[in-house]
């Protein structure tokens, strides 16, 4: 299940807007742990009204399938390795580091 | 010397009303139990947690206390102090997370709520950045709070990680008590 500040941020963006979570930002979610679960908690997103219950659940699969790819993005990152270190691979053989960054993109496809 | 002999009970100095002078340059060296002077800080408390907290990404999710090392007043109860009656008055508070698998630019942040809301942003929230993938990020702050019997304080975490992450239970750590005036 996709999460809210995923579902928040797609319904923004599909909106011409951007949703801002972090301090003095347009979003902000919270989660009591009473288990009902993540909530809208101040809305100020300038033109855009927040969004029902039932328009945050049409980004469902978007949203899954974002999260997904986010994961996918941190096992490539971390794959790559060190920036410093593939600069060095580059320098000394840039088309074995090709070949390599190439094996971590095909392990780890995209949705 | 001496005032007193070994039966005497209880010796009264002066009646209600009265003020006892004690003059500049004299010392009181007390050997016994002193009890109506000072204070010992209590309401007092330190909890943690036994499992993780799952905070999901962007979100300020309220972290779970379950484990009490001391609780002096029975005042620290479904994951949150309150003040208990008749102690009123200055409360330190510090709270600390541990939030896993921050990524380089990531952040996780930490928040002192009263009565439900958040309290000042800038003085009660901890933050900090992290500059690697895949960090275990510490994040902690520190607070004195004016509080009124009844007033209920609570401890809430957030990350900009791309999905949910867990608050550790070694690392996360609610603690209070009240100041002497």
């Amino acid at each position: 299940m996709a999460s809210l500040s995923t579902k928040v941020s797609l319904y923004c963006t599909a909106n011409s807007k951007t949703a801002d979570f972090g301090a003095g930002g347009n979003v902000s979610l919270q989660d009591d742990s009473d288990g009902n679960g993540p909530y809208i908690k101040t809305w100020s997103v300038s033109g855009l009204a927040q969004p029902t219950t039932d328009q945050l659940a049409t980004y469902e699969t978007a949203g899954n399938t974002q999260e997904t790819n986010n994961t996918v993005r941190g096992t490539r990152k971390a794959a790559y390795g060190d920036i410093g270190d593939q600069l060095d691979e580059i320098f000394k053989d840039i088309d074995a580091w090709k070949t390599r960054i190439q094996a971590v993109k095909d392990a780890n496809p995209k949705s | 010397m001496q005032i007193g002999s070994t039966n005497t009970s209880t010796i009264n100095i002066g009646v209600s009303g009265d003020t006892v002078n004690i003059p500049s340059g004299v010392t009181i060296a007390n050997a016994g139990t002193a009890t109506g002077f000072g204070g010992d800080n209590t309401p007092s408390f330190s909890v943690t947690n036994s499992g993780n907290t799952t905070v999901a990404a962007s979100t300020w999710v309220k972290l779970g206390f379950d484990t009490e090392y001391y609780d002096t007043d029975s005042a620290f109860a479904s994951d949150k102090f309150t003040v208990p009656a008749s102690n009123a008055g200055k409360y330190y508070f510090g709270y600390t997370t541990r939030i896993q698998n921050i990524d380089d630019q990531e952040y996780a942040s930490i928040k002192l709520y009263k009565n439900g809301s958040a309290l000042d942003v800038e003085r009660t929230m901890g933050m900090n950045y992290s500059s690697k993938s895949a960090q275990g990020m510490n994040v902690s702050c520190f607070y004195i709070d004016e509080a009124a019997v009844s007033d209920y304080y609570e401890v809430y975490a957030y990350h900009t990680s791309g999905s949910a992450q867990y608050a550790e239970p070694g690392g996360t750590v609610f603690f209070g008590f009240k100041l002497l005036t």
